[in-house]
C-alpha cells in the first residue's frame, strides 16, 4: 500500500453507500417534486445555459454597458437652453425684460405671483398709433360677422372697453421720454376686473396634474419674451414641435421650482399669442409629457381656501353688486390694524377654516388673511402667511429674500422686475408680510418695518376664531 | 398533472433511487452525519429544477452539486460561528464539524489538511466516490486536462506529507470504531 491514494482509500469513512429507508425517500422526493420546476425558456435561454458561466458574465456585463448607454441617449432630453429670467429682448437691441416670483397674498390663495418688465426705447407717435390700430384690429377680427350685423353682445363690448382701457394708458405713458413701461399697472387692471381667462400673472401653486404655475410674457410683437413658472419634476416645456426649452433652477423662485424663459424665435411661431403666453406641454427628464389634466381631490378647487371678502364703507363704490361685511368676520387669521392709527382700512379677505395640502409640491404658503391699507402717502397689502401643505409648521423662507442683520427674524425682498418690495416678518408659524402698492407711491423699507412693528398677527387653526 | 410533466416525476425518482445512495455516502464522508439528509434533498431538489440539464451519467454531475451545497453549508456554518463567537458563546456547532472529520488518524488529518481544498476534493473523489479521472473532472467542475494535472499535483504532495507526518504502519490505525478495509 505504497500508494498515497491507496492509503486513503483504506481510510474511506463510508465504504459502501447505504440507501435511505424506502418511508425517507417517498418523503424527501415528496418534498422536492412540491416546488415548481423553472419555466425552461425559449431557444435563448437554452442558448445561454449551454454558454460558459464565464463568458456568460461577459455577456451580462457587455449587455448592461449596452442597455446603460441606449437609456442614456434616451435619456438626454433636447432642447435649447432657457433664457434668464432678465436679459434683453429679441430683436434690435435696446430692449430688457426681466422676471420675478413673488407668493400670492389674496386669502385663501395658495400660489405665486410673476412681474414683468421690460425696457424698450420710447416709440414714436406715429408707431405707437400704428402699433394700437394693429391690436384692435386683431381683437375685433373675430367680431366681424357680429359687427356686419349691426351688434355685439354687452359682454364682447365690456371686454373690449377693459382692453382699450388697459392698453391705453399704458402706451401713453411709454411715450414719455426715459421712462419705463412697466407691467403693475396692468396688473392691478387685471385685479380690478378678473375675467379668469388669458395668461394671468398669478397661478395656483404645483401639484400632481397642474405642472405649469404661471405664465407671463413681455415685449411687444415681433420681440415677445416669455417665462413659464413649472413644478419641479418639469424638465422642459415644448412650445411648439420645433421648440423645446429646457428648465432651469434659480434662488429667485420658490422652492424647487424652475423656470423656462423663452424668447421669440425670428421668423418662426413663438411664444407668445394674441392673449399672451401660449400653451405648452411639460416635459418629464425623459422627455415625456407630463399630463396636465385635474386630477379629482387635487384640482384648482381643492387648492384655493374659501374665503370671506369684507370691504371698508367708504370703499363700497369700487367693487361688487353684493354688499360685503364692513369689518373682517371672525375666522382662523386676523391682522390686527389697530395699533396703525393713521391707517386707512380699504378692503381685505379671510380664511375662515384652515385645512393642509399636503398634496402640494414644494412648500408654499396658503395666505390665510389680507388687508389692503393706505398709509399717509403710500399703500400697502399686508398677509399673514401659513405652511400650506401642514398649517402650524414653519413655513419656508421668502424667496430671493434677504434677513435683516439688526432683526434676524425679518426678511426684505428688494423691488424688482414689476414686483413692490415685500417685507416679512416670522411671527410664531407664520409670515407677516407687507407689500408696497406703487399706484399711490412706494413705501420704503423703514415705512415697512414700521407697519411690521405696528400690526398684529392672531393664528388659531383650532378652536374658537380669532375675534 | 399532464404527461410530460409525469413523465418529468418519473424520471427524477428513476434518478433519485439510483443515485441518492452514494450522495448520501459523498455527503457523509464530507460532513457529519445529522446534515447527510439535508445535503442530499438539497441536491435532488438543484437536480428536481435543472433534470433537463442533467446529463447521461448523472453521478458525477450530482457529486459537482453536493460539492457545491457542502460549501455553500460550511459559509453558512462559519458566519453562524462567527455571529455566535461575537455573542460570546461557545459555538456547538463548530466543534461538531472539525475539518477532516472524526474519523482519520492524526497523520492522515494532517496530511490532507496540507493540501488546498481543491487538490483534497481531487484525491478525495478518485479515493472515496471510486470516479475516474473524467467523472471526477465534471464533478469538480473543470476540464479533464486540467484535472489530471492537479490530481497529479494533490498525490505528490499528500506523498510527502504522509511521510512527513508519520510512518505507513500508523497511517491504518483505526479511530473512533471505524474500521479501515
Amino acid at each position: 500500500m505504497s500508494d498515497s491514494l491507496d492509503l486513503l482509500r483504506a481510510a474511506n469513512p463510508v465504504p459502501a453507500p447505504a440507501a435511505f429507508a424506502s418511508a425517507t425517500q417517498r418523503r424527501m422526493i415528496a418534498a422536492i417534486v412540491a416546488h415548481d420546476p423553472p419555466s425552461q425558456g425559449g431557444p435563448l435561454a437554452r442558448l445561454l445555459r449551454r454558454l460558459p458561466r464565464r463568458r456568460l458574465y461577459l455577456i451580462a456585463v457587455a449587455a448592461v454597458l449596452t442597455a446603460g448607454c441606449a437609456a442614456g441617449a434616451v435619456a438626454v432630453l433636447q432642447g435649447e437652453r432657457s433664457a434668464p429670467l432678465s436679459g434683453a429682448l429679441p430683436g434690435p437691441p435696446g430692449g430688457r425684460y426681466s422676471f420675478s416670483v413673488i407668493p400670492s397674498l389674496g386669502a385663501g390663495t395658495v400660489g405665486w405671483c410673476i412681474g414683468e418688465e421690460t425696457q424698450t426705447p420710447p416709440p414714436t407717435l406715429r408707431r405707437l398709433a400704428r402699433r394700437l390700430r394693429s391690436d384692435i384690429e386683431q381683437v375685433l377680427a373675430s367680431d366681424r360677422a357680429q359687427l356686419r350685423r349691426g351688434h355685439l353682445t354687452q359682454a364682447r363690448r365690456r371686454q373690449l372697453m377693459r382692453y382699450v382701457e388697459s392698453t391705453l394708458p399704458d402706451a401713453l405713458r411709454s411715450l414719455a421720454p426715459g421712462r419705463y413701461r412697466s407691467s403693475p399697472l396692468l396688473r392691478e387692471f387685471a385685479r380690478a376686473y378678473p375675467t379668469g381667462e388669458g395668461s394671468g400673472a398669478c397661478g395656483d401653486a404645483a401639484t400632481r396634474g397642474r405642472p405649469i404655475v404661471a405664465a407671463m410674457s413681455a415685449g411687444e410683437a415681433g420681440r415677445h419674451v416669455a417665462l413659464y413658472l413649472t413644478a419641479p419634476e418639469v424638465a422642459a416645456v415644448r412650445v411648439s414641435p420645433a421648440l423645446t426649452v429646457l428648465t432651469s433652477a434659480s434662488p429667485q423662485l420658490p422652492d424647487g421650482y424652475r423656470f423656462a424663459v423663452v424668447l421669440e424665435p425670428k421668423g418662426r411661431s413663438g411664444p407668445v399669442g394674441v392673449s399672451g403666453p401660449r400653451p405648452v406641454a411639460a416635459l418629464d427628464r425623459r422627455g415625456r409629457v407630463i399630463p396636465a389634466g385635474r386630477v379629482p381631490g387635487e384640482g384648482e378647487t381643492a387648492i384655493g381656501q374659501a374665503a370671506v371678502y369684507w370691504q371698508a364703507r367708504h370703499r363700497r363704490s369700487v367693487v361688487g353688486a353684493r354688499t360685503p361685511a364692513a369689518k373682517p368676520p371672525p375666522a382662523a387669521c386676523e391682522i390686527d390694524t389697530r395699533r396703525l392709527r393713521s391707517a386707512t382700512l380699504y378692503y381685505g379677505s379671510v380664511v375662515v377654516r384652515v385645512h393642509g395640502a399636503p398634496q402640494l409640491a414644494g412648500r408654499p404658503y396658503l395666505s390665510c388673511a389680507y388687508t389692503q391699507l393706505y398709509l399717509r402717502g403710500y399703500t400697502v397689502q399686508a398677509a399673514v402667511l401659513l405652511d400650506a401643505r401642514h398649517p402650524g409648521r414653519l413655513p419656508a423662507g421668502l424667496p430671493d429674500s434677504v434677513a435683516l442683520r439688526s432683526q434676524p427674524e425679518t426678511a426684505n425682498e428688494p423691488p424688482r422686475s414689476g414686483q413692490q418690495a415685500i417685507t416679512g416678518r416670522r411671527i410664531g408659524d407664520a409670515w407677516l408680510v407687507v407689500e408696497s402698492l406703487d399706484h399711490r407711491g412706494s413705501s420704503t423699507l423703514a415705512e415697512r418695518l414700521a407697519v411690521l412693528e405696528r400690526l398684529g398677527v392672531c393664528v388659531r387653526l383650532h378652536g374658537p376664531p380669532c375675534p | 398533472m399532464g404527461d410530460s410533466a409525469q413523465e418529468r416525476q418519473e424520471r427524477f425518482e428513476r434518478l433519485f433511487a439510483a443515485h441518492h445512495a452514494q450522495v448520501a455516502a459523498y455527503a457523509g464522508r464530507r460532513a457529519p452525519r445529522e446534515a447527510v439528509e439535508d445535503v442530499v434533498e438539497e441536491t435532488f431538489l438543484v437536480a428536481w429544477r435543472s433534470l433537463e440539464r442533467v446529463p447521461d451519467d448523472p453521478l458525477p454531475w450530482l457529486y459537482g452539486v453536493a460539492r457545491r451545497v457542502l460549501a455553500n453549508r460550511r459559509r453558512g456554518g462559519r458566519r453562524a460561528a462567527a455571529l455566535v463567537q461575537r455573542l460570546g458563546h461557545e459555538s456547538e456547532r463548530a466543534a461538531a464539524s472539525p475539518p477532516g472529520g472524526p474519523w482519520l488518524s492524526a497523520p492522515l488529518e494532517a496530511a490532507l489538511r496540507a493540501l488546498s481544498d481543491r487538490e483534497r476534493e481531487a484525491v478525495l473523489l478518485i479515493a472515496w466516490e471510486g470516479l475516474t479521472p473524467s467523472q471526477a473532472a465534471i464533478a469538480a467542475g473543470c476540464s479533464a486536462a486540467a484535472f489530471r494535472v492537479r490530481l497529479h499535483r494533490a498525490r505528490a504532495r499528500l506523498a510527502r506529507a504522509l511521510c512527513e507526518a508519520a510512518p505507513p504502519g500508523d497511517l491504518l490505525e483505526p479511530v473512533k470504531g471505524v474500521e479501515s478495509s
